[in-house]
């Protein structure tokens, strides 16, 4: 069980305009991270995920509400808060801006003025951990996606921040890099215990990447829960324009022609249901 | 034109010139550049024409791949040359001019990150125009991507034909605008990401080495023999 501390993100009823006058208003619910906490947030396009995220960097100031990152405001205690987080964006091509995929790793920690023989050490550790030691002297234009994606990772990993922000960052990537992807991210979780809020479109990865999750829905938080009480509401996340994993929609299906089957979350739990279905009486009882 | 590929060579190559630093090469280069400025007859830039792509050859840089990139200033020299003076003797210099300054511009452009170049450019040069430096060729080919899809975008839609000239003109200076716009849009981002990332108006970059090291003889003994050359023919 991952030892879950104090908050270090709170976001309460924020609202924000845009320079062409678009208004985005989050409430509802509060929002929170706490130490160590892996965060999904849901919602379509449009909902305020971004907004929302953006606020958490402190790239953005509320008009209105409340957005506190370890205590402080990101807007206004910019360079303190900054050091603190780690940001993926989703086109990672443009993250990348050292000549080199080791001058871009290092980046970060020469700004934050480390001694070059500590950024090295640094810099070939987070490289080594997430496999990229190879592509230490390619230039980024010869990347592959899933490559370019792990460079963002490893440019933000880095400084071992206490917060991972991940926004969309299975877009583009094929079946296999989306699995390394997954892999990476809850190790690095697991190992240096770095808070993750990731937004995605991928419900059938939200069991294995969140603790907490969080619907949006036109700039209403409408549900937080953890993944198995969160994407069991299928009427909740239809209403936010989201299709439920397909193993929850197939069970909430079969629940809907009367077998007697709960909803599930994990491919795991599917099985041992059917088993049991398949095994016992009750699936005599039901035809 | 692909930079990239220059830009492959010159991280990844292992010739003694990838080797040496990035300052003796750039001494090499003022001498071969200072020599085609001075020189006044065709015998000592034919034979620097001659001796560097020699030193292509020893350098095992792909000079097939590498002549592409010498079409430009020596295409554009030509057309000046004929333009201005005509068919002459004094043509045949500029163009020989052009194309040994390419020359060399290109053998020092494939054997040393771009990143280097910069570092000791930005030793002569303020922070802002460095930084900038860098930003702009970094950017350049993220630009270049998104300018190639939006060509191959009218193209799939009927909007470009290689036959109606006039027509394609607006719509190629209309894809044009979208990726200046889009440019804008992308160097917002880039900011946010740098700031995020520590950036407080120096770039962060690997210091490259500024030592002498035995490899540095090698450029700096090719700029000697430039020099002889310019002096002695």
């Amino acid at each position: 069980m991952k030892e879950v501390e104090q908050e270090i993100v709170r976001v309460n009823c924020l609202r924000h305009i845009y320079p062409d006058r678009t208004e985005i208003a989050i409430c509802g619910l509060v929002f929170t991270i706490r130490r160590g906490e892996r965060v999904a947030v849901l919602g379509p396009n449009g909902s305020g995920k971004t907004t929302l995220l953006s606020h958490i960097m402190g790239l953005l100031e509320p008009v209105e509400g409340l957005v506190e990152v370890f205590g402080r405001s990101p807007k206004k205690d910019f360079r303190e808060v900054s050091k603190r987080i780690g940001v993926v964006f989703q086109n990672a091509d443009e993250q990348i801006i050292g000549p080199t995929v080791m001058d871009d790793v290092a980046f970060a920690p020469l700004n934050h003025g480390l001694p070059p023989s500590e950024v090295k050490t640094l810099v070939e550790a987070i490289m080594r951990e997430l496999d990229i030691w190879h592509l230490r002297d390619k230039i980024p234009h010869y990347l592959s996606g899933g490559e370019q994606k792990k460079v963002a990772v490893a440019g933000a990993m880095v400084m071992k921040p206490d917060l991972l922000i991940l926004d969309e960052p299975f877009t583009g990537l094929d079946p296999k890099s989306r699995v390394e992807m997954v892999n990476l991210m809850n190790s690095l979780n697991a190992r240096y215990g770095t808070a993750l809020v990731i937004t995605t479109h991928d419900m059938d990865l939200i069991p294995q990447i969140a603790d907490q999750v969080y619907i949006l829905n036109r700039g209403h938080l409408v549900l937080k829960g953890k993944p198995e009480e969160v994407l069991t509401r299928a009427d909740v996340l239809r209403e936010a324009c989201l299709e439920p994993p397909i193993l929850v929609d197939l069970f909430y299906r079969l629940s809907a022609a009367g077998l007697p089957v709960e909803p599930v979350v994990s491919a795991a739990d599917a099985v041992r249901q059917l088993v049991e279905l398949y095994q016992g009486d009750r699936m005599r009882s039901t035809f | 034109m692909d930079l990239a590929y220059i830009d492959n060579l010159a991280v990844n190559g292992h010739g003694p010139l990838h080797r040496a630093g990035a300052w003796s090469k750039l001494v090499m280069l003022a001498v071969v550049l200072a020599g085609v400025i001075f020189s006044r007859g065709w015998v000592p830039l034919t034979t620097m024409a001659a001796l560097l792509v020699v030193l292509i050859l020893v350098e095992g840089l792909p000079m097939l791949k590498l002549w592409p990139f010498l079409g430009y200033p020596v295409f554009f020299a030509t057309l000046f040359a004929l333009a201005a003076q005509g068919w002459s003797f004094l043509s045949l210099l500029t163009i020989l001019r052009s194309l040994t300054a390419g020359l060399v511009l290109i053998i020092v452009l494939a054997t040393t990150p771009y990143g280097e170049l910069f570092q000791v450019l930005g030793r002569f040069l303020p922070t802002l125009v460095t930084d900038g430096l860098i930003m702009t060729y970094r950017c350049f080919f993220l630009l270049l991507d998104q300018l190639s899809n939006h060509l191959k975008a009218l193209k799939l839609r009927g909007g470009y034909s290689g036959l109606a000239f006039w027509k394609n003109v607006p719509r190629v200076a209309a894809g044009l605008g979208i990726v200046f716009i889009h440019s804008w849009e992308m160097a917002e981002r880039m900011y946010c990401i740098m700031a995020l990332r520590g950036y407080q108006g120096k770039l962060g970059l690997r210091t490259a080495s500024t030592g002498v090291c035995r490899y540095d003889l090698w450029p700096l003994v090719w700029g000697i023999i430039f020099g002889g050359v310019v002096i002695g023919i």
